[in-house]
């Protein structure tokens, strides 16, 4: 995990949930830019998430992702990949994010469940997070102090529960 | 990663999302939003759900909350 590319790309999933954790601005300080597709920016209408993701452009900690003809004809190939497969489906705006971490090397952002899974099942060469794992690693980053309250404070603030497995890994990572 | 660690998820996933679900609310809404969150809480693919609803990802997202639906993941 920490070994991850300093450049992120972000899906809606990912920053409508994020954008109303308290301490949402840990993310900054985990990567140098975090790109949010054109596709993306159109979905979000609503503070917190528009105006949050609106400062962050301004600051130039996120940074807007126009897609080309080329990536979205991949992220195309992806979903139609992601068919078939025990996977649940891929949708455009997650795909159009695995195309830009394959191709460009960045952290995919994003809550979906297909693109999660997408790596493992798919073999794709991409390094996916959910919230979980950016928590994770701003705790081994010492960017928050104890990771089964932030864990905690994330689900209380944002309505997103962790699975029993990743509670079970968080408990094992601060017995370590 | 197997098959079934992805079922397992997925059912993990949905059972959490039907048991803290605001029903009452559900029930209220006019038909294209109770079948968009009824759709959401199944599947848990916000993207077709705001699209069955006619609403952005992002207002969708006001709306699970409204109806005390969780995001999983």
């Amino acid at each position: 995990m920490s070994r991850a590319s300093r450049e992120a790309i972000a899906d809606t999933s990912f920053l409508v949930d994020w954008a109303k954790y308290s301490k949402r601005d840990v993310l900054l300080k985990l990567f140098e830019v975090v790109y949010v597709p054109e596709s993306v920016l159109r979905e979000l209408k609503l503070p917190p998430a528009i105006d949050w993701v609106a400062d962050c452009l301004a600051s130039d900690a996120f940074a807007l992702f126009t897609e080309t003809p080329e990536l979205e004809e991949e992220a195309r190939r992806l979903m139609a990949m992601s068919r078939g497969k025990p996977l649940k489906r891929i949708d455009y705006p997650e795909a159009v994010c695995l195309a830009a971490g394959l191709k460009y090397g960045y952290v995919v952002l994003t809550e979906n469940g297909g693109a999660y899974f997408a790596p493992r099942v798919l073999g794709l060469s991409v390094t996916v997070w959910r919230a979980f794992e950016v928590i994770v690693e701003a705790w081994r980053r010492g960017l928050v102090e104890s990771l089964a309250e932030e864990l905690k404070r994330y689900e209380e603030e944002t309505l997103h529960l962790f699975r029993r497995r990743d509670w079970d890994y968080a408990w094992g990572l601060t017995r370590s | 990663m197997g098959s079934d660690e992805i079922l397992e998820w997925e059912e993990e996933a949905r059972r959490l999302r039907r048991e803290r679900a605001d029903w009452e609310f559900i029930e209220k809404l006019p038909p294209k939003l109770k079948a968009a969150l009824k759709y959401y809480i199944e599947t848990g693919d916000i993207y077709v759900a705001s699209r069955i609803a006619g609403l952005t990802v992002g207002e969708f997202d006001e709306l699970r909350v409204k109806a005390r639906v969780p995001s999983v993941t």
